[in-house]
């Protein structure tokens, strides 16, 4: 099993100054999903975005590497990095509504990575893409290739996404909250299909989410993130059944659960947040 | 836009004109000016006016006359023009294939300038060629057609002449046309020394139609540009590792242009308008030039025949907008 | 007072569907809520759960009369609000309030927390002076958790928990007896949504306050709800105590809801197991091309009418004789004998774009097996209801897969299951039809096909004039029919008696058979 990404000591800074991302490093490996949870502000959003270049102008990497495949992301020419981007790095995007161009059909959409990166030409692209549509399971792929995103269901965009992720078979797919503006019953459909797809080509991905459920479903690695720093981090196994860091265990404790009476839940108690806190304040202290 | 919709809008334009003919044929009665005696010569006696006012029409009560007109209107005869003499339709239609030739040039210059100058600014976003395009933009938007008419012909007719300054077509060249659409023409047959010759005269008056509208489609479509740019779609793009030039392009133009669409339709009805101070400058045979002479002369059929062309074209622009928008807005096309 | 805090009865909401409107005159209406029924003592709560699209949102609107139900009552407090005008309900007001979804949208950016608290106290003249109204916020927002303090803050200025805690304190300062709260906690973290729940059940016992809770999370509605609601395409599908649903949910759909919920335990077999219900899969109506058979009386005519109400698009109404019309311009009539191989293979043919088959048509000889009276009854019967609806399946089969999937209807009966005596030979040739559905549900199951058994006691039709009451109204069995495929019910048994015979099989299979002989 060798490394895709190795993501050591990174931080991610506001040009004005204070930092979103505190000296992470994480590892994930071929055929490896790694789950990235926290709640908003975490950090693991910007974090995913470095990796795939596409942070804010008001942000920056201060510091640290993002390995891939034995190669600094950072230290690669806009050029090379964009010639590694949708060849061998994808991304799944959190809302399947906005993810795909309104005026572009479908197959447009699907084969231009194709086209650009491996020179197919326009028959064999839309040969692949049929194909691609094929195995994530849509229901009359010919059909669906000529349409325009808004002629399809939520649950079919997102089916779509996920065959445009896996097309050029990346090494690599950031998949940014993929489930969360779904139904639960198209949640599991879709979480069950990047399963299999990234079981299939062997894929390593990097999975960003706040849900604890799904991280528990999906994930082998997981990292819990608060304030930019990692509170915990380790084998699924490990992390849901026993978990080292206080937060990640008030976060277990908060989630409500359809199985459990309404006493079993208790809200993650202050001091924890805070002592989280203190604790980027001091890194702050000592890195301004 | 379906079929239905399409019908609905045509019918819609029914009560539209009706409307604008009413309101025309009561505004220029009522305004001072007596277009017989500007016909007449100096000492022409009261009956001799009265006779002409018979045989144009004019002896009965506003109502009276406008059935009259809207009777012989909708046999498509819309009466003899007081000043020229002439069938106002074959007046009209005789000029309006300049005048839209014009405004048809200048609204695809407009175009192609803001369009260009968008992708520039969006490309060089926070550079200064973005500080450059803004600012001139700015002095566009606040300078009208007839002052850019005008700066034009000083410029090129005067100081550097090397276009000439007035009318359509060099009369010397002396070639004759099957249609009113000269430069078209003149591209289908190869005349090329005429089509030539054609673009220089139309240059001028339609930069000075075009540069206000193309400096309000670029302030319009930087900011629908810049809305489109961060939608997740361009996420996407960015990630596939497409270069910024073809993310603005391929993704994000074509959602932009929408909204600057709706516009550019709205303005090219002033455009229109414009046409009739700028045809003025120029001189050019259009029938905006034509509506300033009519109205002078108080050409009362010719004057309502030419804004009734104005409203129709006003209700075509605005129908072929909206169809556009079908094919820009794949949504709509259902 | 006696009798529930809220009582809604038979309540529909029906919306005029843009998409289809005609080119002159109104677009026609499509039901976003459909038929609720339920009651609500004080100090209860009640969650609403179902997936985008299953009119949960719009049903707490007309609730609290955000939208005017288009039949049906509401009676709260003992008042009827049905049609109430604005000036009946304001006093009402005060006792009925809603908390929305988006914070950041329903709060007044210019004003401060303060005065958007106080804003109904005032306005609802629960207080008529404005230093007590904004006193009364301080107290609600104290209680909310956010603190007075607060109260010269703007919106804008709060984090999204924070914002949410002011709805909450709006809602309250007028001290009201009901509450609905429409998915107030989606969006949130982890740690402060616990916490708003945390407030919400504090408040519940606190103030005795009765709450009606609407999200599609069922995990958060088991936190507050004491009885839940389980909705689908307007209607409910399942109802009862929160423990009862969440433990041992009786309907398809809830099982199918409740699986999909990702809970944080690791579960390796999660991601693989099939879908709720063995494989059970649920059929839409609206937007399909249905044929129905039959369609000259009774359910079949019933069939159409409904069909046409859940917003199918185009209604294929065969009968024999191919004849008959329709006010509603979606039905096309078919001529189509299915005991004739050549009129089955045209109907295939010229109904290519249908996505749903209900086979209804049947016959009914009233014969006993071993009667000698009706020589060929047991083979007619046989060949109508059996082998025409074989033939049915088999032609139509391969229409439905090229359109893309969708569903199959095979009317049988609950004497499927056990045979009464006195038409022995049509319970045979219905059980010949549920045997064969089940046969043919297993073959299409991999190929987008869902196939429903339908198994209804005696229904009120001029066919079934000597059958035994009680007889249910075809109206209510075709409504339960479908329910039943929306809610992926592979066999339906629609009215008490068909439901009766099927848990009384279940439970004394025995019993149900001596019973059945006894009509002899």
């Amino acid at each position: 099993m060798s490394l895709i990404l190795d993501i050591a000591g990174l931080r991610v800074s506001l040009r004005r100054g204070g930092h979103l991302v505190r000296d992470v490093s994480l590892q994930v490996a071929t055929g490896q999903v790694h789950g990235l949870v926290g709640e908003s502000g975490a950090g693991k959003t910007m974090i995913a975005k470095a990796v795939l270049g596409i942070l804010p102008d008001a942000v920056r990497v201060s510091t640290g590497s993002i390995g891939f495949k034995g190669t600094d992301l950072l230290s690669l020419s806009p050029r090379r990095f964009r010639a590694l981007l949708g060849r061998e790095i994808a991304m799944i995007p959190q809302d399947p509504l906005t993810g795909l161009n309104p005026s572009r059909r479908i197959v447009a959409q699907m084969t231009d990575t194709l086209r650009h990166h491996l020179g197919q030409s326009r028959g064999e692209a839309r040969g692949n893409a049929l194909r691609l549509l094929q195995e994530v399971q849509i229901r009359d792929p010919e059909k669906v290739l000529d349409r325009y995103p808004h002629e399809l269901s939520g649950g079919m965009r997102q089916r779509v996404l996920i065959a445009m992720a896996f097309a050029t078979e990346p090494s690599l797919i950031i998949a940014d909250e993929p489930t969360t503006a779904l139904d639960v019953t198209v949640q599991k459909q879709i979480l069950r299909l990047i399963r299999q797809m990234q079981e299939r080509h062997g894929t390593a991905v990097l999975f960003v989410t706040h849900d604890l459920g799904v991280v528990a479903k999906i994930c082998h690695q997981v990292t819990v993130l608060h304030t930019g720093q990692v509170v915990e981090q380790g084998s699924i196994d490990h992390v849901m059944s026993n978990a080292a860091a206080p937060f990640t265990r008030a976060l277990m404790a908060a989630t409500p659960r359809y199985d459990q009476p309404a006493d079993a839940l208790h809200p993650v108690p202050e001091a924890v947040h805070q002592t989280l806190r203190d604790a980027a304040r001091t890194f702050d202290g000592r890195n301004p | 836009m379906n079929r239905s919709m399409l019908l609905r809008r045509l019918l819609q334009a029914i009560p539209t004109l009706f409307g604008v003919s009413v309101v025309v044929f009561v505004l220029v009665r009522v305004v001072p000016g007596n277009p017989i005696a500007m016909m007449l010569p100096p000492g022409a006696t009261a009956a001799d006016m009265e006779r002409l006012r018979v045989a144009y029409g004019l002896d009965g009560s506003i109502v009276e006359q406008y059935v009259i007109w809207l009777g012989q209107a909708l046999t498509g005869a819309f009466g003899t023009s007081i000043s020229l003499r002439q069938d106002v339709l074959e007046l009209v239609l005789g000029r309006l294939p300049a005048t839209l030739e014009l405004a048809l040039f200048a609204t695809v210059l407009a175009v192609t300038i803001g369009v260009l100058a968008t992708m520039l600014g969006s490309l060089y976003r926070g550079r200064w060629p973005e500080t450059l395009i803004d600012t001139i933009n700015g002095f566009t938007l606040a300078v009208p057609d007839f002052i850019w008419a005008l700066a034009l012909i000083l410029l090129f007719g005067v100081v550097l002449p090397i276009l000439p300054i007035s009318g359509r077509i060099n009369p010397r060249l002396g070639t004759e046309f099957l249609t009113g659409f000269y430069l078209l023409e003149a591209l289908l047959t190869g005349r090329f020394t005429v089509l030539g010759d054609l673009l220089r005269h139309i240059i001028m008056p339609s930069i000075a139609l075009a540069l206000p509208l193309a400096a309000i489609i670029t302030r319009v479509l930087k900011n629908s540009l810049a809305e489109a740019m961060v939608q997740d779609y361009v996420m996407i793009a960015r990630v596939k590792g497409f270069s910024r030039w073809r993310i603005i392009w391929q993704e994000a133009l074509r959602n932009a242009a929408i909204p600057a669409l709706t516009l550019t339709g709205v303005q090219f009805t002033f455009l229109v308008g414009g046409t009739v101070l700028v045809e003025k400058i120029f001189s050019y045979p259009g029938i905006g030039n034509m509506a300033i002479d009519a109205v002078t002369n108080r050409d009362l059929p010719l004057i309502q025949g030419l804004i009734l062309c104005f409203a129709v074209i006003f209700i075509t622009v605005n129908l072929l907008v909206d169809l556009s928008y079908a094919l820009l807005n794949p949504r709509l096309r259902s | 007072m006696t009798g529930p805090l809220l009582q809604v009865r038979d309540l529909t909401l029906s919306l005029p569907d843009r998409s289809r409107a005609p080119l002159f005159g109104r677009p026609p209406l499509v039901d976003i809520v459909n038929g609720i029924s339920l009651d609500l003592a004080v100090g209860q709560s009640l969650g609403i759960v179902g997936e985008s699209g299953s009119g949960k949102t719009s049903l707490g609107r007309c609730l609290v009369r955000l939208y005017p139900p288009t039949s049906g009552t509401i009676r709260f407090g003992g008042t009827d609000i049905t049609d109430a005008s604005e000036a009946v309900m304001r006093p009402i007001r005060k006792d009925l309030q809603m908390i929305f979804q988006d914070p950041q949208s329903s709060l007044n950016p210019r004003r401060t927390v303060g005065q958007i608290v106080a804003q109904p106290v005032l306005a609802l003249s629960v207080e008529t002076d404005r230093r007590a109204a904004l006193k009364r916020a301080d107290a609600a927002l104290d209680r909310a958790g956010l603190g007075h303090a607060f109260a010269a803050r703007y919106p804008h200025e709060l984090s999204g928990g924070q914002r949410q805690r002011v709805g909450i304190a709006r809602a309250i300062a007028t001290e009201p007896r009901l509450i609905v709260a429409d998915e107030i906690v989606s969006g949130l973290d982890v740690s402060t949504q616990a916490q708003i729940l945390a407030l919400l059940n504090d408040l519940k016992q606190d103030m005795g306050l009765s709450l009606i809770f609407i999200s599609h999370d069922l995990s958060v509605v088991r936190v507050l709800a004491d009885q839940v609601m389980v909705m689908l395409g307007g209607r409910v599908v399942e109802e009862g105590a929160a423990s009862a649903v969440f433990d041992h949910p009786r309907h398809a759909y809830t099982r199918e809801l409740i699986d999909a919920v990702p809970l944080p335990v690791i579960d390796p077999e999660w991601l693989n197991a099939e879908q709720a219900g063995g494989g059970t899969k649920m059929a839409e109506i609206k937007g399909q091309t249905v044929l129905v058979t039959g369609t000259s009386r009774g359910i079949g005519k019933v069939f159409v009418d409904q069909l046409l109400a859940a917003g199918a698009a185009k209604v294929y109404a065969a009968t024999r004789s191919g004849g008959g019309s329709h006010a509603d311009n979606r039905v096309v009539p078919v001529k189509l004998d299915i005991t004739s191989a050549t009129d089955i293979a045209a109907a295939a043919r010229d109904c290519a774009d249908v996505t749903v088959l209900v086979n209804n048509a049947g016959i009914n000889h009233n014969s006993k097996l071993l009667a000698t009276d009706q020589a060929g009854a047991a083979a007619a019967e046989m060949e109508t209801n059996y082998l025409g609806t074989l033939n049915m399946c088999r032609a139509f089969a391969p229409v439905i897969t090229d359109n893309g999937g969708g569903a199959i209807v095979n009317m049988a009966s609950i004497l499927a299951r056990v045979n009464l005596p006195l038409m022995g030979s049509l319970c045979a040739s219905k059980a010949a039809v549920y045997s064969m559905t089940q046969g043919i549900r297993a073959e299409l199951a991999s190929q987008g096909v869902a196939v429903f058994a339908v198994l209804p006691g005696a229904v009120d039709t001029d066919m079934t004039k000597d059958f035994p009451p009680p007889k249910a109204a075809p109206a209510d069995i075709v409504a339960e029919v479908l329910a039943g495929m929306q809610a992926g019910e592979a066999d339906i048994y629609p009215g008490d008696m068909a439901k009766g015979v099927s848990g009384g099989l279940a439970a004394d299979r025995p019993g149900v058979i001596a019973e059945m002989a006894g009509y002899v």
